[in-house]
């Protein structure tokens, strides 16, 4: 349904000296309808920046962007717009989908304006549908976004990403600052909202053990690429860093992991971005590593078998 | 209990609004022994960082305290605010939840990390800077000696966060309550803050960690409390509270982790304003009776104490 192919993106900041930081390197991913995908990795690997270019809120330095076929990258705005409503994102924070000056009610009706077409009596039908999909009471409407707490108005935010129908759900560290009991609140909910609607989901999170919950498929992110690929990821971890991962949830080992020369790669570096912080590297590693097919698993390690 | 560091005997912090008074803190009962961590787990909105802030006397001002706060056998809660000034950082360090909030943004990071250090160990300049620099390096704030110089808005939240605990840590103090380290923070950086705390704790250090993060908890604890509304539902040793939760509440919480299932606790989280009557859990609980209309006891029972009439 959505295909992404050798997708960059660079961060530029900097007028006189500039200074640019590839945050996404070279992603090819895939998604298919109804399919359940987490994309994992710590904080900084580029997750974020990845959905955002997927939803094409970023224009990616190269590569491209298909839905269904169609390309997305390079198409005018106003061609975009027809797809904008197939592809929704749940950012982290959602203070920042909602205008705090609007009822929450006004919220979720706006995109049913933006992309016009619907009578007003649709409006408030379908609003109401949304409302009692996503489980608030009708109480909760005409509600300010300060009036309600954390979890209702992310439900607020799933509400208003669902108003126009979509094909895929990306949600960007949706439940990582919700309490465990409102966590599985919302992940229960999206789920059967995918299981109704038939809807792909792209999970991107640094919670391993919700990504092990709710996902068909991992990929695990490292300094802009996709370090593993793969199903039953978390139960057999076949690249160093998705090991350490691991280790990190069940808090194996408490040493702190730290670079010997810090983290920054030399300018030029082409081999294994993890190579500074591998228990397993060799001079090998300095060679740049491909994704290799390690029985129905893409690996980016030369030593994974 | 011989050595007990902290103890919180009868604590109830009332904080009034314009919709009617909120108890935040009812009642809380507790003691922390020395070299202990002792984690206070609960949803957000159940008072836990209240009772923190009760404890270092850094309340809103509008807040009503009532109890008693013990620290090493002093008593804190009567404190001036001149005295207290001197535990604070020194005896009692605190690491806030939001590390924007919490630094001065008009003050480099090394600055405020080694204010401890300046203030109660009566170090120079020069060596709280190399002090600083270091324990920056400790907690992945490289390279220290330019991030030292940078201010809290140059910093990611991360890292401010790891910052925090450097500051919290500069001091060597005995007890640190720690509200919610790890919000926000990934697997990798988490782990790290579980080291570090870990390698204070076993310098002598006692923690109280206030999280909603149950799997962190489980990692460092030695003992749990579970606050629900406002009130400590239970509190036990950690083997035991994870191999068997006595309260319906603790049940459901950990019933809600994604490893065993994401099973959501059925019902909403009382408003703090309008709690219900008798056992706050009640309205949600699989177990309830007629009794639970009344107060439920505090029952005692092995070692461990859970507010619960199903245990009376």
């Amino acid at each position: 349904m959505l295909k992404a192919e050798n997708l960059h993106f660079v961060y530029t900041s900097g007028l006189i000296k500039t200074i640019k930081k590839a945050a996404v390197c070279g992603v090819d991913l895939e998604i298919f309808p109804g399919e359940t995908v987490a994309i994992v990795g710590e904080s900084g690997c580029g997750k974020s920046t990845l959905a955002k270019t997927l939803v094409q809120q970023l224009v990616p330095a190269s590569g491209e962007v298909f839905f269904g076929g169609t390309k997305l990258t390079g198409m005018s705005w106003k061609n975009l717009r027809k797809f904008m409503g197939k592809i929704q994102l749940i950012p982290q924070n959602p203070d920042d989908v909602v205008d705090p000056k609007w009822t929450v009610e006004r919220s979720v009706a706006e995109p049913f304006v933006i992309c016009r077409g619907f009578s007003k009596e649709e409006i408030l039908v379908n609003v109401d549908a949304l409302f009692a999909e996503v489980g608030l009471s009708a109480e909760h409407k005409p509600r300010y976004p300060h009036e309600l707490s954390g979890g209702e108005l992310q439900r607020v935010v799933i509400a208003r990403a669902l108003a126009l129908k979509p094909d895929l759900l990306v949600c960007d560290e949706a439940t990582s600052m919700l309490d465990v009991s409102v966590q599985a609140f919302i992940v229960t909910m999206l789920k059967d909202i995918q299981k109704k609607r038939g809807l792909g989901l792209v999970f991107i999170t640094h919670d391993l053990e919700v990504a092990k919950a709710v996902s068909d498929r991992v990929l695990v992110m490292y300094a802009g690429e996709i370090v593993e690929e793969g199903k039953d990821v978390f139960d057999r971890p076949l690249h160093p860093y998705t090991r350490a991962l691991l280790d990190a949830v069940q808090y194996a080992s408490l040493e702190v992991v730290l670079p010997e020369e810090g983290r920054a790669l030399p300018d030029g570096f082409t081999g294994c971005s993890y190579c500074r912080l591998c228990r397993e590297r060799t001079d090998a590693c300095k060679e740049p590593q491909k994704l290799r097919d390690v029985s129905g698993r893409l690996v980016r390690c030369w030593k994974s078998k | 209990m011989s050595d007990v560091l902290l103890k919180v005997s009868g604590v109830s912090v009332t904080i009034p609004t314009g919709k009617g008074a909120v108890q935040a803190v009812d009642d809380a009962a507790f003691s922390i022994n020395k070299h202990e961590v002792f984690s206070l787990i609960g949803e957000s909105g159940s008072g836990k960082s209240i009772l923190g802030q009760a404890i270092m006397r850094l309340l809103p001002p509008n807040a009503v305290f009532s109890g008693k706060v013990e620290l090493g056998g002093t008593e804190i809660s009567s404190l001036s605010e001149k005295e207290m000034q001197k535990v604070r950082g020194k005896t009692v360090a605190s690491i806030a939840q939001n590390p924007y909030l919490a630094m001065n943004p008009g003050i480099r990071v090394g600055t405020q990390v080694a204010e401890p250090m300046r203030a109660h160990l009566g170090m120079s300049k020069k060596d709280s800077k190399a002090r600083t620099c270091r324990a920056l390096k400790y907690f992945d704030i490289i390279p220290a000696e330019v991030r030292e110089r940078e201010y809290p808005f140059q910093y990611s939240g991360g890292m401010l966060q790891r910052a925090m605990v450097a500051m919290g840590t500069a001091a060597n103090p005995e007890l640190i309550i720690a509200d919610e380290p790890t919000k926000g923070v990934d697997v990798l950086k988490k782990r790290n803050i579980a080291a570090i705390f870990k390698k204070v704790s076993s310098d002598g250090c006692a923690f109280l960690l206030i999280t909603h993060d149950v799997g962190f908890a489980r990692a460092m604890a030695d003992r749990i409390a579970v606050n629900y509304c406002g009130q400590i539902v239970e509190i036990a040793e950690k083997e035991a509270f994870f191999k068997e939760p006595l309260h319906p509440y603790s049940q459901a919480l950990l019933d809600a982790v994604p490893e065993r299932g994401m099973h959501p606790i059925p019902g909403l989280s009382p408003s703090m304003i309008e709690v219900p009557e008798g056992c706050r859990f009640h309205p949600r609980c699989p177990y309830k009776t007629d009794r639970c209309l009344t107060n439920p006891p505090v029952v005692e029972l092995d070692g461990r104490s859970v507010r619960c009439w199903v245990y009376a």
